[in-house]
């Protein structure tokens, strides 16, 4: 058994995340705008997960305000100015830890169907 | 007198905040008879064109919180042109087949719109308490017609806020339970 230091048990406490805000700090691993976040996370889920424009600003105005991510510079296409966000080192904690925990969880319920399956 | 083009059109219309969803279906509907909204809530307008398949949505944001520009640039980025704002209403079209997703692609953030606007009405609902309260004080009573409507009013308010707070917490609870 490992003992928890205080700032796991200060991750801990944003646990368990909603899956779009999973996707959201995930993707914010590299600075990103709104609209490449967007892009980003229907990629990386296979075109599974299409995050909405009121869902993902009511998530980058919380974790600004948590402190999960912070802002980082805007970049510039086609004359079009788009803020930016990165996560903190906080939130890189957080979300290492939600993918621990959905790890020890998928583990543990495969776990629990394979053993029904022999008896 | 009809012109053939920029004829615009004015509709007196009240909508409950829980129905925003119909409101939506409502403009959706006057799109296909080619009237395309300029202006919404209450007393809407909207500009005659071409019949035309379209989606709406009403976002609800008192303050955003980023930004008024980052919160538009979001919503454009996805697909979503921004058409007006009525107060804390922000009007959002987009065309069918363009294939958008839904301006909430979860539960969680959809509730979160709706417990907005409980929070606004609870404000109001506290303010007319007060107003109640400080009209009842032996030292402002009047029993004459002023006082009477200093009481009426603040009390009839009360009531119509308790009434929608008691909606949105139903529309609320709907959403929770569809999600389990």
């Amino acid at each position: 058994m490992t003992t928890k230091t205080s700032s796991d048990r200060r991750s801990q406490a944003f646990l368990p995340l909603t899956e779009a805000t999973y996707w959201t700090l995930a993707s914010l691993a590299t600075a990103r705008h709104g609209y490449a976040i967007m892009q980003t996370v229907a990629a990386a889920s296979g075109g599974g997960v299409r995050l909405g424009p009121g869902t993902l600003y009511a998530i980058l105005a919380k974790l600004l305000q948590q402190k999960l991510i912070r802002r980082a510079g805007e970049s510039v296409s086609e004359g079009e100015r788009r803020k930016e966000y990165m996560l903190t080192p906080l939130g890189r904690q957080v979300v290492e830890l939600e993918c621990e925990r959905l790890e020890s969880l998928a583990r543990a319920g495969r776990q629990i169907l394979q053993r029904k399956v022999r008896t | 007198m009809r012109n053939q083009s920029g004829e615009t059109r004015r509709v007196f219309r009240a909508f409950w905040a829980w129905h925003d969803d119909e409101e939506g279906r409502w403009l959706v509907e006057m799109a296909r008879q080619g009237w395309h909204l300029i202006k919404g809530g209450i007393l809407y307008s909207f500009r005659r064109g071409e019949p035309k398949e379209v989606l709406y949505r009403l976002d609800y944001r008192v303050f955003e919180d980023l930004g008024r520009g980052e919160y538009l640039r979001l919503f454009q980025d996805a697909g979503w042109e921004h058409v007006c704002d009525f107060g804390p209403w922000h009007y959002f079209r987009a065309d069918a087949a363009a294939g958008v997703s839904d301006i909430y692609s979860d539960t969680h953030s959809l509730i979160g719109k709706y417990r907005r606007m409980l929070r606004v009405i609870a404000l109001f609902g506290v303010a007319y308490l007060i107003a109640l309260a400080n009209n009842l004080m032996p030292d402002h009573f009047h029993t004459d017609v002023i006082g009477m409507i200093g009481i009426v009013l603040p009390a009839l308010a009360i009531v119509l806020v308790g009434y929608v707070i008691v909606r949105l917490r139903m529309r609320i609870n709907k959403l929770k339970h569809a999600a389990l």
